[in-house]
């Protein structure tokens, strides 16, 4: 009906949405760059770990196929550096696409772009959570190297507080807001705030006493920064049992959430279990996001931003944006560690540092191109 | 199918400590189908309230509703949703889609939830987007139409749900007479094809024309019921809106038939000129 849609160009015109046909290519795309980069990454490797040089892809893939017992190892050493590389490739897409899902669905439940997984507590807890574990390993004497090592129990046991810890905030924040069996969505985001300030506090007392002891600090730090590096085949399979989750629950909340759109009275008028839909949604944004958390430290703003920027190209609907997030989440969070192997070489940031340097600046860019178009939430 | 509510209570919570605002207070009625029941009322009569019961959006506290012969708590939000549709006042928030995906949304409780629409969902679609004579915007963003527009869209998805019961809250609030009238025929149209249909409005003059009954609500209670000859008579009306402010008259409307009119009426006392001046 070009009636009906003329004038509608022209007030978009500085729009970057996609057509509908454009869409389709969306999804591929993102997948090349996914493969892309993880295999960049792979065949790069770690410009940390100084033996890996000699390490190419070629090699890298071979061991992989001798992990999944399809050939024989590498010799030496060079067999552990080819299953490092792998595993923090496949950690850095498990993870980016959880924090990015997780953002997705808690932006859906709220009804707002700028909800993201801190919002519900679930990274303050995992923070809380992996800290006092951290302390109360280096106060069993000399445990503490443990935390130096991917293949010792030290990282599994933060991890496990980090999750525990999560999912304990999100349920005393969920609790909080419900209200006879219903939870109150703008309840949820105060308890939230509260929740976050109780437990940045608790962090903050931890590190004061910590700041005296060097060993215990920079433990405390480095999981704060959040850490791809050194992944255990563990970890690994733990951040990818929550991508296999989310693959599972999406078509149980995508078009729901799309109904949502309209507030929550007009859902269940439709037919939406708003009740159940509530959980569905929050339990899989906790859940994924607390084993993100708790695999790889806290990485801030892929959730907030990977959805952010699909919706901008293919729209709002769910639908698409649920299953986009989990893969853009992985390209966003690969990519900017490419980024910083290629130019902050040297400094070897860590990720969640490196996600708020670049990823900050190019939210305001496109924040400021776009600010006729953003609306009053 | 019917829709039955009696004695129907509802109490907000007290948020002061003033105790609870009781909002229904023993209403009770029913809409049959093939009828348009207009449901009148004050501001703060209960009117939103009655809707909200009745949609299931707010539980019963006391009192019964039934939907088609069985009670609304044994239905399950699915099965209640393809009972009953909604036309809501007014939406939380403007879903940023497009009017043909929108409308689609009423077809939810039909399609499934992991299968998705099928042709006869499309089907449905199109035929309630004709019915309200919206099917030329059917590409356009709904945050883009104007009152009017969105007001029909409203109305279409509410139609593609394809439920035999049909509730309007408010449809013409924001309306100018034409659409009003255009609103109001439809609903008209859709109750002669057999729905049972029940609109919440302000409108006196448009429920005298085109309501089959009305439900005069005040204080949580029904206080009248019947046709709009016996509804909109001063007797009735003065009570309950103030003895000044209506003024009655009579229309013909050909073959001898006549509907009552009712207007907003200022006073014109001592101490105010006509001229409005002081």
């Amino acid at each position: 009906m070009p009636s009906s849609t003329e004038p509608l160009r022209a007030t978009r015109s500085k729009d970057v949405r996609l057509s509908r046909r454009e869409r389709e290519y969306v999804a591929p795309g993102l997948l090349a760059a996914l493969l892309f980069s993880a295999l960049v990454a792979i065949g790069l490797g770690s410009l940390s770990l100084g033996a890996s040089r000699s390490v190419g892809l070629a090699e890298c893939l071979r061991g992989l196929l001798a992990l999944v017992g399809l050939g024989e190892p590498l010799p030496g050493s060079l067999q552990a550096i080819a299953e490092l590389r792998v595993y923090k490739v496949l950690a850095t897409i498990g993870v980016g696409g959880c924090l990015a899902l997780s953002g997705a669905l808690l932006q859906g439940i709220f009804r707002n772009p700028l909800a993201s997984p801190a919002v519900i507590g679930v990274t303050a807890g995992a923070s809380l959570g992996a800290s006092v574990m951290i302390v109360w390993l280096s106060a069993s004497a000399g445990s503490l190297f443990l935390l130096e090592r991917a293949a010792g129990l030290g990282p599994l046991l933060i991890s496990a507080a980090a999750f525990g810890g999560a999912c304990l905030s999100v349920l005393v924040v969920t609790l909080l807001a419900s209200v006879g069996g219903r939870i109150s969505v703008p309840t949820l985001l105060l308890a939230g705030i509260a929740m976050n300030a109780i437990v940045g506090g608790a962090i903050a007392a931890i590190q004061r006493f910590a700041v005296e002891e060097a060993d215990l600090m920079r433990a405390l730090m480095t999981w704060t920064f959040g850490r791809l590096e050194d992944r255990s085949g563990v970890q690994v399979a733990t951040i990818w049992s929550g991508v296999l989750i989310s693959l599972g629950l999406i078509p149980w909340v995508a078009r729901e959430l799309d109904l949502l759109a309209g507030g929550e009275a007009d859902a269940e008028s439709l037919g939406v279990d708003t009740a159940r839909l509530k959980l569905l949604a929050l339990g899989g944004a906790a859940l994924t996001a607390a084993l993100a958390v708790a695999v790889a430290g806290q990485i801030a703003f892929v959730g907030l931003i990977t959805p952010h920027l699909l919706r901008r190209v293919t729209g709002p609907s769910y639908r698409s944006l649920l299953w986009l997030s989990l893969l853009g989440g992985g390209v966003l969070l690969g990519g900017a560690d490419l980024a910083q192997h290629l130019y902050f070489a040297r400094a070897a940031l860590p990720p969640g540092v490196v996600m708020s340097l670049l990823g900050g600046p190019f939210f305001l860019v496109l924040l400021l191109r776009n600010r006729s178009r953003v609306e009053a939430w | 199918m019917r829709l039955r509510f009696e004695d129907l209570v509802f109490s907000y919570p007290a948020l002061d400590g003033a105790g609870e605002r009781r909002a229904l207070d023993g209403v009770g009625a029913s809409i049959e189908p093939g009828e348009l029941l207009v449901i009148l009322g004050p501001n703060g009569a209960g009117k939103s309230t009655l809707v909200k019961v009745l949609s299931g959006l707010e539980r019963v506290q006391s009192g019964r509703v039934c939907i088609g012969g069985e009670p609304i708590e044994r239905l399950s939000v699915l099965e209640r949703a393809r009972r009953l549709a909604i036309v809501p006042q007014s939406l939380a928030a403007i879903p940023e889609v497009h009017v043909e995906d929108f409308v689609m949304g009423g077809r939810y409780a039909h399609h499934g939830r992991l299968r998705g629409p099928g042709p006869a969902d499309v089907e449905a679609v199109r035929e309630a987007l004709e019915a309200c004579d919206v099917a030329e915007l059917g590409l356009r963003l709904l945050g883009h139409l104007s009152g009017g527009q969105r007001q029909r869209v409203l109305i279409a998805r509410a139609l593609a749900q394809e439920a035999p019961i049909l509730l309007v809250d408010e449809p013409t609030s924001s309306l100018d007479p034409k659409h009003q009238l255009a609103v109001f025929e439809l609903l008209s149209r859709l109750a002669a094809r057999g729905r049972a249909i029940g609109v919440v409005t302000h409108e006196l003059n448009l429920a005298s024309q085109f309501a089959d009954r009305i439900l005069l609500m005040s204080g949580g209670q029904s206080l009248c019921e019947g046709v709009p000859e016996q509804v909109l008579v001063p007797e009735v009306l003065e009570p309950v809106y103030g003895n000044a402010c209506l003024r009655f008259g009579e229309f013909e409307v050909g073959g001898g038939r006549s509907r009552p009119f009712v207007l907003p009426w200022r006073s014109y006392q001592e101490g105010r000129s006509d001229s409005g001046g002081g």
